[in-house]
């Protein structure tokens, strides 16, 4: 299982990369939390507010073992900010998995996935 | 000979005059609604910061450049400027028994919606400070000279060209205005079905009511004061909306199989803003076909200017205002009669086939200057300070970009 937490706003560019290598499906949330990142500073009435929650994006991908690479390399890609990357971009976790079914057609394991 | 102040008159028109008021906001609603959420509260600034300072402008220079007496029909004077001795116990000539500031508040409303009508088309991508020079530069430019022509006593209405309450000096201005600003800026990042997504269809269908409703102050508030003429002002609105409105659910029904709040809401505002022009000059029974007209011209507008064309028109102004304000326009043309309104003039089917051209041509001198006048303000702009948002701020969206505010915190 593979989640990653980016930008709100390279969320679709993301999206759509991941589409275009081939995966299978995805969940995505609007998530907002905070890390090493500064607080986001907006206003209220001229007043200047700092909020220490930062919107975010964050996927829900399950990918069979031989295509991690492929799909962390293309997040990465496309989710920082300029070609380095900034504070902020994100971060990436995987985990295994112990099961995956297919509500419809109960396959299991990566056959679920497609 | 002087008329005495008619308190009905009055009342009615003070409450026209906040009917219009309304417009402005509800504009906000409904544009807020069809875009995407991290600009909703960008529209909704636009507009509703335009109401101040559109309202001021028309204070200090705009009601006098466009009401006081013409200088040779091209611009009126400066004697009215600041309000000066527009007075509040007499009447103007133009409304000789409402009080001349009411007739003068009556018209602030249509200055400060008229520039406004174009954020619609230049959502999603326009620096706020952009904004507001162009509705200042565009107000001088462009409904100041237009606005006096047609309905201030300039060239336009010496040669005859009617509307009843802004076909061509509203719509048709803003519609082309529309055109020319989605060809100055350019299409929004990632242009396509992706991006074209309401993030909140109740608060546009609000945004629509609310307009709705207010166009019956625009409308038969025009009359300048109350009884038949009005009256039938305020039948052909809704009418004319009506027909529209059903059209647009038809022809949605037909194109997705599936009927669309959204498409019924833009029809009602198509056909809104279609009778505006002819409202003071036509029967119900012939609003009754020009919405239909109106109905079926939009819908296919819109799929000529964004599908086919793929001018990022973001809201289809073009289409849902100058198209329909210039049908509206020709349409006096055709189907006006001395029998709704003995000032007015007589269309073709009443006899007379010279009016048809003469409204062409004030048609034509509003597309004409609208255009011309917002390519020139955009490219000054665009050279001077900047038009358009950074590639990046257009991805965070101008809420958070822009403004430092959030519509919708999780």
């Amino acid at each position: 299982m593979l989640q990653a937490i980016i930008r709100a706003e390279k969320m679709p560019v993301v999206k759509e990369q991941l589409r275009g290598i081939g995966i299978g499906g995805m969940t995505v949330s609007s998530v907002s939390g905070w890390s090493r990142q500064r607080e986001l500073h907006l206003q209220w009435r001229g007043q200047p507010v700092s909020y220490d929650l930062v919107p975010r994006m964050k996927f829900e991908i399950a990918v069979p073992d031989d295509r991690v690479e492929l799909v962390i390399r293309t997040i990465v890609k496309h989710a920082r900010s300029g070609e380095s990357g900034e504070q902020g971009d994100g971060i990436i976790f995987l985990s295994s998995i112990e099961q995956a079914i297919n509500i419809a057609t109960l396959e299991e394991g990566d056959r679920s996935l497609t | 000979m002087e008329v005495p102040i008619d308190t009905g008159d009055t009342a009615w028109m003070m409450v026209a005059t906040g009917l219009v008021l309304l417009m402005t906001p509800a504009l906000g609603f409904f544009e807020a609604g069809l875009i995407r959420g991290k600009n909703s509260l960008s529209v909704m600034m636009q507009t509703f910061s335009g109401l101040a300072i559109l309202s001021v402008l028309w204070f200090l220079i705009g009601f006098t450049l466009v009401f006081s007496p013409s200088i040779g029909g091209i611009i009126g004077g400066l004697q009215w400027a600041f309000f000066n001795e527009v007075p509040f116990d007499s009447a103007l000539d133009y409304a000789p028994s409402i009080p001349g500031v009411t007739f003068a508040t009556f018209q602030m409303m249509f200055a400060v919606i008229t520039p406004l009508l174009i954020t619609g088309a230049f959502a999603e991508r326009v620096k706020f400070s952009g904004f507001v020079i162009f509705i200042v530069a565009w107000s001088f430019v462009v409904y100041f000279p237009l606005a006096h022509w047609v309905w201030g006593g300039g060239w336009l209405a010496n040669l005859g060209v009617y509307d009843f309450a802004g076909g061509i000096v509203i719509h048709t201005s803003a519609g082309l205005a529309s055109i020319a600003a989605a060809l100055v800026l350019g299409r929004r990042k990632n242009f396509g079905p992706d991006i074209m997504v309401p993030h909140n269809i109740p608060l546009a269908v609000l945004g629509a009511s609310l307009l709705w409703l207010g166009w019956f102050g625009f409308n038969a508030g025009s009359a300048l004061a109350s009884g038949a003429l009005a009256a039938n002002a305020f039948l052909v609105t809704q009418i004319g909306a009506v027909t529209s409105a059903v059209v647009w659910i038809l022809l949605s029904w037909k194109r997705s199989k599936k009927p669309s709040t959204t498409a019924a809401i833009n029809g009602a505002i198509c056909g809104l803003a279609g009778v505006t022009p002819a409202a003071g000059f036509i029967t119900a029974q012939s609003s009754f076909f020009l919405g239909i007209v109106l109905g079926l011209a939009s819908y296919f507008g819109i799929l000529l200017i964004k599908e086919r064309l793929k001018i990022d028109d973001a809201l289809d102004v073009s289409s849902v205002h100058g198209l329909t304000g210039i049908i509206g326009a020709l349409a006096i043309g055709v189907v006006a009669t001395t029998l709704v309104n003995p000032d007015g003039p007589e269309g073709l089917l009443y006899g007379n086939a010279s009016q048809l051209a003469i409204q062409a041509l004030g048609v034509a001198v509003a597309a004409g200057l609208a255009f011309v006048g917002t390519i020139v303000i955009m490219k000054v702009i665009d050279k001077t300070i900047g038009l358009r948002v950074t590639e990046v701020e257009e991805d965070i969206g101008l809420d958070i970009a822009q403004h430092a505010e959030r519509a919708y915190v999780e």
